[in-house]
């Protein structure tokens, strides 16, 4: 640059140190490139944060944008506890009001934000199989249409993560109705490439029951869908959905290892507290840190319960500041024989 | 197709344009007067706004200084909009500064970022930009939209203004 430096006074140059000295303490955080990166992401309008201002709500708009990231308290019940692990620029961690107390709509509702699970799809080793996040978003949809809403219309968080659902179905109305749970499409309900009708549909009623359960309403309900209003005979013309359809075993159809806490890209402070649920062989579910692509730590840990969905805590403690890959996997009982064991992956900040 | 290759072109140079510049950039806006979370959303901001407008201003050169354009003109609205910053946290207590650091930092900082602080808004911004960000005059110019001879009068102003304090460490 041509400063003419050399030619500074004393006082000037005196000035300059002061001032060096002083922005020396200023230590910008580590996920500033994260947070351009996602709001120079292509996203649909209605999702993007309501900015107040240029730097008012700054540290609360953010963690809206955030969202996603929400530790669970059980197994496999889809209820978030109201704590975001991502942090913000401000001093408060902003509280999502609890989803359970939200009134059932029967009249126009305000906009509000919740946070609702959502069920996308992952091919870890075993073919597709169904994985959740949960996302805050400023909505005045019921909480099962917004689940909804975000399963059709939202990118998920984790880039290996992706719905099922081609662009082109809208959710029109998501309620609780005598004996099933109604989601009222509009537009005409199709599927990306990967063409998998089945698991398809199971993406929607697992996002719809997890939110009805989410929400304190009765989550072991059948889910019939409807497009404006009439029944679907056949769902992508492929799949029978005239009756209402109940989950299917999840051992079937969800991601065997699943990452609840960090959400993907979190930024974590003091010790990590690595949270999920898993169904494994032996209860046992293998981890292997990785940092610039090497693996730094490895080992395994169990869950409460052999061969079915129940959680895992893993206490990682204190790590160096960095970015880090988490993968875990389950145990390969037939030593590479049998299919393939499948596995999730975290990329999480270390401030 | 075209367009792809320009987003991407975008990001990989907002990639590179942040590792070069964002922490100094941040530094800068803090010594501007605004607390640090506001720092980095500003220029935050100035990324984005570059990212927007990648396809019309390719220069890496011109790229910096637009984001330096845009730094200092978003803390000139913070300043404006200190009624809606008011209504926020000021500093998060991460954030301030650790013992070792006001240590390192010295009497000398904190007595210089004190009368900074009492200066009008334009005689900081061009002291700020010339022994901070290192810039000539007319790249300040450039920053703050004013003429070369402003700029000249506004930092030998604020130098006067500061020389009190100044003379304290000296």
């Amino acid at each position: 640059m041509n400063t003419p430096e050399e030619n500074w006074t004393p006082e000037e140059r005196r000035l300059h140190d002061a001032l060096e000295r002083a922005a020396e303490r200023v230590e910008p955080g580590p996920d500033g490139l994260a947070r351009i990166r996602r709001r120079t992401a292509v996203v649909p309008i209605w999702r993007r944060p309501v900015v107040i201002g240029l730097a008012g709500a700054t540290g609360l708009a953010a963690a809206v944008l955030v969202g996603g990231a929400i530790a669970l308290n059980g197994s496999d019940d889809d209820t978030p506890v109201a704590t975001t692990t991502s942090s913000s620029p401000a001093s408060e961690t902003p509280t999502t009001p609890p989803p359970a107390t939200t009134p059932p709509a029967d009249t126009t509702p305000p906009v509000q934000t919740l946070t609702v699970p959502v069920y996308y799809a992952a091919d870890s080793g075993d073919g597709l199989r169904l994985t959740r996040e949960f996302h805050t978003v400023e909505t005045s949809l019921s909480p099962i249409a917004a689940a909804v809403h975000e399963m059709l219309a939202a990118p998920p968080a984790d880039p290996d993560y992706a719905t099922l659902w081609a662009p082109g179905a809208e959710v029109v109305a998501g309620e609780v109705g005598e004996g099933f749970i109604g989601v009222d499409l509009t537009g005409t309900p199709s599927l990306d490439a990967t063409d998998s009708a089945d698991l398809a549909l199971q993406q929607l009623v697992y996002t719809a029951t997890a939110a009805a359960a989410n929400a304190g309403l009765d989550g072991s309900l059948p889910v019939r869908i409807t497009v404006d209003g009439a029944p679907v005979e056949r769902l992508f013309d492929a799949v029978d959905a005239a009756e209402p359809v109940g989950r299917a075993d999840p051992l079937e159809v969800r991601q065997l290892v699943q990452i609840n806490e960090p959400g993907e890209g979190a930024t974590v402070s003091g010790p990590v507290d690595v949270q999920g649920e898993a169904a494994a062989f032996e209860a046992n579910v293998l981890w292997e840190l990785r940092r610039d692509g090497e693996v730094v730590d490895s080992g395994n840990t169990s869950t409460t319960e052999c061969c079915t969905f129940a959680p895992f805590d893993l206490q990682l403690g204190d790590l160096e500041p960095g970015t880090y890959e988490l993968v875990m996997s389950e145990d390969d009982p037939s030593g590479g024989e049998g299919r393939p064991p499948t596995s999730d992956s975290r990329t999480f900040t270390v401030e | 197709m075209v367009q792809d290759r320009t987003a991407s072109a975008a990001d990989e140079a907002i990639t590179d344009l942040y590792a070069a510049h964002y922490v100094r950039l941040v530094r800068m806006a803090t010594l501007l007067q605004v607390s640090e979370a506001v720092a980095e959303e500003v220029v935050q901001d100035a990324f984005v706004a570059l990212h927007r407008r990648w396809r019309r201003l390719r220069d890496p050169a011109a790229a910096v200084a637009y984001l330096r354009t845009s730094v200092v003109h978003g803390c000139r609205s913070v300043h404006r909009r200190r009624g809606v910053a008011a209504r926020h946290p000021e500093e998060p207590p991460g954030h301030a500064p650790s013992a070792e650091q006001v240590a390192v930092g010295g009497a000398a900082a904190d007595a210089v970022v004190a009368a900074l602080r009492g200066l009008p808004d334009r005689q900081r911004e061009a002291l700020v930009l010339r022994y901070y960000g290192g810039l000539s005059e007319s790249e300040i110019a450039s920053a703050m939209k004013i003429s070369n001879g402003a700029v000249k009068s506004h930092a030998s102003r604020g130098l006067a203004g500061l020389r009190d304090a100044m003379a304290e460490w000296s």
